[in-house]
């Protein structure tokens, strides 16, 4: 068992030293590809921490969206684009279900982007 | 691209090609993407000294549009009273600077989005909403062009017409994905039975006018630039794309790239002759959502199979949750 740092402490201090330290010091492509490197450590960070939830309620959603059947993404998607979502109460109610989805992975890959509502 | 030798060996070219004796000063890089180099130069042409921009292919393999083709379709769109960057050279050989290129003239202003947005926002009052206008109108006086004029390598290889052709890419995309996306499919199930009917009359797209393509001054709207994407399509495309949420910088409530309202945009258009059918534009959106988000989910895959190995293609897949989501809210 490893004293603290946590994995994740350690992450968290490694895409803050990219962004504050390493960022400002280069200039041109190599500066933009370290701001990726800083945001994809965020982004694994929050999967780390968020992931487990965040699959548990998408596997809950799937099995929803096939009415209580196989959460299997694969065979949800070939059921969705074959058309077993056409009726319009059942497009309404898969939609929900497929935008909860969408906001769980965003919460780990671009928290805050969901606040929006359409135009 | 070292500036030395290529500002002698492009000296050289426009010297053959004036007869005359032209220098290359100050060649300064403004871009270096994957695909295309752009530099701005100084011109001196007997004493006479002018800015221009050069536009390089540095593999011409990897070109969408020849530089000709592209040439012509600026061209075209010029004469229909679009603002372009005037096509001065063009260069089909490869040998002079490693990849054909073009030559245009040099327009003042700004081009990286933020900074747009910035100057917008300094300069008050109604830029944001006049450049939403500007573009509109530049997009219908497009559209208004013969397609009859366009170069043959615009037409879509496999020959489909436009909507055919869409829904074929999306399936396409969704065939190659690593992992399944049920938003995407069901999108693409929506695309399939609201799909509108085929254009009556194709008319050359853009296919990426956008905040990010344009410059911009305070006087609003100077010109479009990045035509290789040009190809004969629905005309509806064009107007969906510039309503990207990516393109909007955080000012979602600025539907065209965080400078003004859809309405602007429709308004300025059907008042400069375009037609707008509002079905056609929002299945449109809704397309061209869902093809971005697969768009970055095969930068990811090029990556991962070593083609293109980049941490900025790594991370592309990254955010396909986000266009999963825009999509979604389309459909609401």
């Amino acid at each position: 068992m490893h004293q603290p740092p946590s994995a994740t402490d350690l992450l968290r201090t490694v895409a803050a030293t990219i962004a504050d330290e390493i960022v400002p010091a280069l200039d041109g492509p190599a500066q933009h590809r370290a701001r990726v490197a800083a945001s994809i450590v965020e982004i694994v960070t929050r999967e780390i921490d968020l992931g487990p939830a965040v699959r548990e309620a998408e596997v809950a959603a799937l099995r929803a969206i096939a009415g209580g059947g196989d959460a299997d993404p694969a065979a949800v998607a070939a059921a969705l684009r074959a058309g077993a979502a056409d009726d319009p109460a059942e497009h309404d109610r898969v939609l929900e279900l497929l935008v909860a989805i969408a906001r769980g992975d965003l919460s780990i890959a671009k928290p805050g982007y969901d606040e929006w509502d359409g135009d | 691209m070292a500036g030395d030798a290529h500002s002698v060996a492009l000296g050289a070219w426009l010297s053959e090609q004036r007869g005359g004796q032209v220098t290359v000063e100050d060649l300064e890089p403004v871009s270096a993407g994957a695909r295309r180099f752009n530099a701005l130069f100084t011109e001196v042409d007997d004493g006479v000294r002018e800015r221009l921009a050069l536009t390089m292919i540095p593999t011409a393999a990897i070109q969408l549009l020849s530089v000709a083709d592209e040439a012509a379709v600026r061209t075209l769109a010029e004469q229909a009273g679009v603002p372009v960057p005037r096509v001065r050279h063009v260069c089909v050989d490869e040998g002079v600077l490693g990849g054909p290129f073009f030559i245009s003239t040099a327009i003042d202003g700004e081009t990286v989005p933020r900074r747009v947005l910035r100057l917008v926002a300094s300069a008050g009052g109604d830029l944001g909403p006049t450049i939403v206008a500007q573009i509109g109108t530049a997009l219908a006086r497009l559209h208004s062009i013969d397609a009859g004029l366009a170069p043959a390598a615009l037409r879509p290889e496999s020959g489909n017409p436009p909507i055919a052709e869409a829904l074929a890419q999306v399936d396409l995309g969704l065939s190659e994905l690593l992992a399944p996306s049920p938003a995407f499919a069901f999108c693409a199930r929506w695309l399939e039975r609201h799909a509108p009917d085929e254009p009556s009359r194709p008319s050359i797209v853009h296919s990426d006018v956008r905040n990010g393509n344009i410059i911009v001054g305070d006087d609003g709207l100077r010109a479009i630039l990045d035509w290789e994407g040009s190809r004969l399509g629905d005309p509806a495309e064009d107007p969906a794309w510039t309503a990207q949420r990516m393109w909007r910088f955080r000012e979602d409530h600025l539907t065209v790239g965080g400078l003004g309202s859809f309405d602007t945009l429709r308004d300025a258009y059907v008042a400069a002759g375009g037609d707008w059918d509002a079905d056609r534009v929002r299945w449109w959106r809704v397309l061209t959502t869902v093809r971005w988000g697969l768009g970055m989910a095969g930068q990811s895959r090029s990556h991962l199979d070593g083609s293109f190995p980049s941490i900025v293609m790594a991370a592309s897949a990254r955010r396909m949750a986000e266009l999963e989501f825009d999509a979604l809210q389309l459909l609401r």
